[in-house]
């Protein structure tokens, strides 16, 4: 008689882990921030500027969720310019150095613009992405909010690493 | 007339304790008699008798002869059992004979019995596992593992069964599947930190390890919900990030020993990402890709 010994386990691959956090924290940023009036309808609009994973799970999500009443879309955009109305806009690491013209292009709106670089919550956006042991956190610009036409509750700050 | 009482009360006394040792010496003799004639139920019911007797209890020989008289019991009657008391009585006097025999008077003898026996257990370890009867299967190898030490076989030998054994049970329990539950899981979590109490490079132990701890951090992920509370999802990236941490160790030391190059690159990028060290990630998928080229 032997032992029967079968294969090993193998990587589950079913999603991006960082981007689903990703996805799960903008959706709360939501819960948080006031939009004007005039964005309270229609689509709320996810804009990404870059490629990143994070698109699909953002897509994911519009699937079965909405921000208040609204549904959800998501829009992917490869450089500043090509930009139009978002509620709110993530800018990939990859696409930084494009952030003063995202802000040029958006700063007669009311869009929270959200960051995953460091130092860049001093550079004009909203919100931005940092990582802290080894976990994803975030800052905060009430200012650069605030210039946006938008209303932050404090209990958000409470949550960010740093407000500035 | 109390001097007569006395007297009669001691001779009664007396007698019994002559007869008592008489029958107990008798019981021994029987048995040996049995014995001979291969008739082991008359064999094993004095045996019995004679095992009780404080004398008998202290002679190696009792415990020789009752090995003996179970193990053709148990082959008689209890052969197809994985969980033979017979087989059991036989081991329990094995035990006490290799306690007792310290002139190694009958151990040379015996030999081949454990042998045996201790073979009949491994096989049954292996049969339980068939059976999903895990608590039995362990018994019978512990049964095994304790009669081959007693025996002095070889150490690395053994250590490699008990390794084989473990992982079995393993494969038994995750049934080859990458769907488990969270029972299986910390029973196979168990199962892997065993086998790497025993031999700490084991490189499936420590691959297989990982993944449980790595596929469970992503399993929460796959779970969460986008509207979970704020509070709820700091508390839930913390478990994550412990999760992954608690990978990482072991799919280092499967990398190390160039076990499945392949995955554990995977495994080491995968881990890295979800620990947000994009630079170690980078790494290990740069190795990766050329590793495929």
């Amino acid at each position: 008689m032997v032992f029967i010994i079968g294969s090993s386990f193998i990587t589950k691959k079913e999603v991006d882990t960082n981007a689903k956090l990703k996805a799960v924290f903008m959706y709360n940023f939501t819960k948080y921030i006031e939009w004007p009036k005039a964005y309270q309808t229609g689509y709320f609009v996810f804009g990404i500027v870059g490629d990143t994973p994070l698109y699909d799970e953002l897509t994911k999500m519009a699937q079965t969720k909405k921000i208040g009443n609204q549904p959800i879309l998501v829009k992917k955009f490869s450089s500043a310019s090509e930009l139009d109305k978002c509620h709110l806009l993530y800018v990939t690491k990859g696409k930084s150095s494009e952030l003063s013209n995202v802000i040029k292009k958006v700063k007669s709106g009311s869009t929270l613009i959200v960051t995953e670089q460091e130092g860049l919550v001093d550079k004009g956006a909203g919100i931005n992405f940092v990582v802290r042991d080894n976990k994803q956190k975030f800052e905060m610009n009430t200012k650069s909010i605030e210039i946006q036409k938008l209303k932050v509750s404090s209990n958000l700050e409470a949550l960010a690493v740093t407000v500035k | 007339m109390k001097r007569l009482i006395y007297i009669l009360s001691l001779l009664v006394a007396v007698t019994s304790t002559v007869n008592a040792q008489f029958f107990q010496n008798n019981s021994m003799s029987k048995a040996e008699f049995y014995i001979q004639k291969a008739e082991f139920d008359s064999a094993q019911k004095y045996i019995n008798i004679a095992a009780t007797h404080e004398e008998f209890a202290k002679q190696a020989k009792t415990w020789f002869y009752r090995s003996l008289i179970y193990k053709e019991q148990y082959k008689t009657k209890e052969k197809q059992e994985l969980n033979s008391t017979l087989r059991n009585e036989c081991a329990s006097s094995i035990h006490k004979l290799y306690k007792i025999d310290t002139a190694n008077t009958y151990l040379d003898q015996v030999k081949p019995l454990v042998k045996y026996i201790a073979s009949t257990y491994y096989n049954d370890a292996a049969r339980a596992i068939n059976n999903e009867d895990y608590k039995l299967a362990n018994n019978n190898f512990a049964q095994y593992k304790n009669l081959q030490t007693l025996i002095k076989a070889d150490e690395n030998t053994l250590t490699n069964h008990e390794i084989q054994f473990k992982f079995a049970i393993a494969t038994a329990i995750s049934k080859g599947q990458d769907k488990i539950d969270s029972t299986q899981r910390s029973q196979l979590i168990t199962i892997y930190k065993e086998i790497l109490a025993i031999d700490k490079n084991n490189p499936s132990a420590n691959y297989n390890l990982s993944l449980l701890y790595y596929n469970e951090g992503v399993d929460i992920v796959n779970n969460m919900d986008y509207d979970m509370e704020f509070e709820s999802l700091i508390a839930t990236q913390e478990k994550i990030a412990d999760l992954f941490k608690a990978a990482l160790p072991f799919m280092l030391k499967a990398y190390e020993s160039d076990y499945r190059k392949e995955d554990t690159l995977e495994g080491l990028k995968n881990i890295y990402y979800g620990l947000n060290d994009t630079e170690k990630s980078n790494y290990y998928k740069q190795e990766l890709e050329s590793l495929q080229k």
